[in-house]
């Protein structure tokens, strides 16, 4: 009798042809796949009129985490696994438009005297890396941190690429100037930015508030800053504060250099405003995308079972946040086909 | 440091039935005693709390575990009191001879998570699984069944492939699936004398069940086949890297009845090799001995050298190697034939749903959000029709 006494090692495979890992998702690429919902719920949906959203939604939808503390959210974890490479991916938008036009920023953001805990909004450090990496892998070499100044727009952008003329500024607390996150404390009215202090008193006071915000400037800011703080009262230090003052609001956003923004490609200079308050942006129970997974969470609470449902929120709010990552990576890259479309070398 | 540790319990060796393939060894009446069971409780809070695990498995086997529903029901009531803040969770498999209502209550009280082996029709079953008198058991396993899948529709079912039911394979499949279990597993019986015939036979079987693990997908039907879904797996998310392998006897260990340790479960046997034993829960792991067969087990293994398909096969798994070689520290031939075999059959099958683009095919394999919606869906969907979404 025939034995099958030895491992004989495979030199060559014919690859299997569905994607792989290292493949661009294709239940996103290059156009969205629904999610094949049961009719049941087809049904339950088409009963107040929603069944056309439910089969135009896009895949991994989802929204509506329990509200929770602020503090207590767990980081947005990446929505690329860590072996799967980008790809550049041809002829994925056949008609780009700019998805990252002012109106669609959601500023001025405006806070709010009470915290709910909801949305949450995703973090600089993985929003820009998601950001660098598609950049990358459609062949860009952003640079990181540079300063642009040109027809009375001056703003540190995020990353930008000076020889292809294409960057980005993540719009967030740290690089939105005040008239672009209008804040409820200091009594701002989100019409244009604060006027500046004159007097040594008010310049002291202008500092006090902003402690967070002159953490992130460039060192020699911060050395600036605290040598004016202690300089005595005197014109000397208004003169100081001035000078101060211009640099500070280059290294910031403004709004009227958001909507600035939206002329550049005329000059074939392209940056895009990408903002974490973006209503694409936002995760939790507000930050609805889906009105059929909406709606499918309205009826899983009605159920008899308070641990699945309990689970099964526990689960959407952590894939919610993957979501919201496949939403910007789909923005970008489309920004940059439109880029295209519109000039860009 | 593991984010899971998985402890496996054998209760007894003891078994109600006979099957044919079985490697857990002799049966006999010896269990674990409430001595040893105290012991290991202790063993294995305090390991996970040595490993820094986040979650504690723990796993009743045997023999037939539900022999000692009652001790098994002790163990989960002391280990949730005493996890503190760790996770704790709790899986058995049983024969499902002995899902009597009462069992079921209880476990399912206790949020114990049970599968069941079943080898497919009732011819199979009375074949390969008859009790200790020789009597076939597919009769008697109707209401356990019932009562599992009416608790949990999501409850797995685990199908031994041997030579003598290769040929049947895909029939075995369709009966579990028709039966209403919607998580089907199957496993060769490694330790069977497999020839290249067999595997031809076991070929066959494979392609039918592709052809029909299509269809059933293209209609839109939710469920997981592991022989398949596994190794479709191993392409669309990457083999399985290191942290998710069980490593062992260093993610997962067994304790035998008289508090033995254990690398898995197929080494546990009558208790009585002493090779495989890597301490007690009285004094400990034996470090030496443990990090050694881990060693060797993990090593380069030279016999692949060269394959494209290494990465996707299981020639990782000790247990296996050594139940089919007798060593494991060698890929076992009669894995690479039949993963060789499998891994073609399933590719085949994902590039007939992928050319048609099934959007549950892409949804269930690149979907990391699937297997929530899919659970939410089937919530909701009972909640509304009072149905589950089982096979006509």
């Amino acid at each position: 009798m025939k034995k099958i006494d030895r491992v004989k090692p495979r030199k060559r495979y014919r690859a299997a042809r569905y994607p792989s890992h290292a493949d661009p998702d294709p239940t996103l690429h290059p156009y969205p796949v629904p999610f094949p919902f049961h009719r049941e719920l087809v049904r339950a949906v088409a009963g107040v009129g929603l069944a056309a959203t439910l089969f135009g939604c896009e895949p991994k939808k989802g929204s509506g985490a329990p509200p929770a503390p602020r503090a207590q959210q767990s980081p947005v974890p990446p929505v690329l696994s860590e072996r799967r490479e980008l790809a550049r991916v041809e002829g994925a938008f056949p008609n780009p438009q700019n998805p990252f036009v002012s109106k669609n920023s959601g500023l001025p953001h405006r806070t709010s005297p009470y915290g709910t805990g909801e949305p949450s909004y995703l973090s600089d450090e993985i929003a820009r890396k998601l950001i660098d990496r598609v950049f990358k892998t459609e062949g860009f070499d952003l640079a990181p941190q540079v300063l642009y100044d040109t027809d009375g727009v001056a703003l540190r952008t995020s990353a930008y690429d000076r020889k292809r003329g294409i960057g980005y500024v993540w719009a967030s607390w740290p690089t939105l100037d005040e008239d672009a996150i209008v804040s409820w404390t200091r009594g701002d009215t989100g019409t244009g930015l604060p006027e500046e202090p004159g007097t040594p008193e008010r310049i002291r006071d202008w500092f006090k508030g902003r402690d967070w915000r002159l953490q992130r400037l460039p060192p020699s800011l911060q050395g600036e800053a605290a040598r004016i703080q202690a300089m005595p009262d005197g014109p000397e230090m208004a003169v100081a504060f001035a000078r101060f003052s211009k640099a500070y609001h280059a290294e910031l956003l403004s709004m009227e250099e958001i909507k600035a923004l939206d002329e550049a490609p005329r000059r074939k200079e392209f940056i895009a405003v990408i903002s974490q308050f973006d209503g694409r942006h936002l995760t939790g129970y507000t930050a609805v995308r889906s009105e059929a997974v909406k709606k499918l969470l309205a009826e899983l609470e009605k159920t008899k079972e308070p641990d699945q449902v309990k689970e099964a929120w526990r689960r959407l709010a952590e894939l919610d946040s993957r979501e919201v990552l496949s939403v910007l990576e789909r923005n970008v890259r489309e920004y940059i086909a439109w880029a295209r479309s519109q000039g860009l070398q | 440091m593991p984010a899971t540790l998985s402890v496996t319990w054998h209760l007894t060796h003891n078994c109600n039935l006979r099957c044919r393939y079985c490697y857990t060894g002799a049966k006999f009446g010896t269990g674990m005693s409430p001595a040893v069971a105290d012991r290991a409780a202790a063993f294995s809070l305090a390991e996970a709390g040595r490993a820094s695990a986040e979650h504690l498995e723990t796993v009743f086997f045997g023999g037939e575990p539900l022999l000692r529903l009652d001790l098994l029901c002790d163990v989960v009531d002391r280990l949730r009191r005493e996890a503190g803040g760790r996770r704790v969770s709790f899986k058995t498999s049983t024969n499902g001879t002995l899902l009597s209502a009462r069992a079921v209550e209880a476990l399912r009280r206790r949020e114990v998570f049970v599968s069941i082996s079943l080898d497919g029709d009732p011819e199979t079953q009375d074949a390969e699984r008859p009790d200790a008198a020789g009597r076939g058991t597919s009769e008697r396993l109707r209401e356990g069944i019932d009562r599992l899948l009416d608790w949990n529709p999501c409850a797995a079912v685990n199908c031994v492939i041997t030579p003598r039911t290769a040929g049947r394979a895909d029939r075995s499949v369709r009966w579990l699936y028709a039966r209403g279990f919607k998580y089907l597993s199957t496993a060769l019986d490694f330790g069977a004398e497999w020839t290249p015939d067999d595997l031809g036979v076991l070929r066959r079987s494979y392609e039918r069940l592709a052809d029909w693990y299509v269809a059933e997908t293209l209609r839109g039907r939710k469920f997981y086949l592991s022989a398949f879904d596994e190794k479709i797996r191993t392409r669309t998310r990457g083999p399985l890297d290191r942290a998710e392998r069980c490593a062992l006897g260093w993610r997962q260990f067994s304790i035998s009845p008289s508090g033995r340790l254990y690398p898995c479960v197929q080494f546990v046997k009558e208790d009585d090799d002493d090779r495989f034993v890597i301490g007690d829960v009285f004094t400990g792991f034996r470090e030496d001995h443990r990090r050694a067969l881990s060693e060797c087990s993990e090593g380069p293994k030279p016999e692949c050298s060269g394959c494209v398909l290494q990465d996707r096969c299981s020639s990782w798994c000790a247990c296996v190697n050594w139940t089919s070689t007798g060593r494991i520290d060698r890929a076992s031939p009669v894995v690479c034939a039949h993963d060789q075999m499998l891994i073609e059959i399933a590719d085949r099958a994902a590039n007939r749903l992928w050319k048609r683009r099934d959007p549950l095919f892409l949804h269930k394999h690149y979907n990391p959000a699937f297997p929530v919606l899919a659970f939410v869906e089937d919530v909701v969907v009972k909640e509304r029709t009072g149905e589950e979404d089982r096979p006509s």
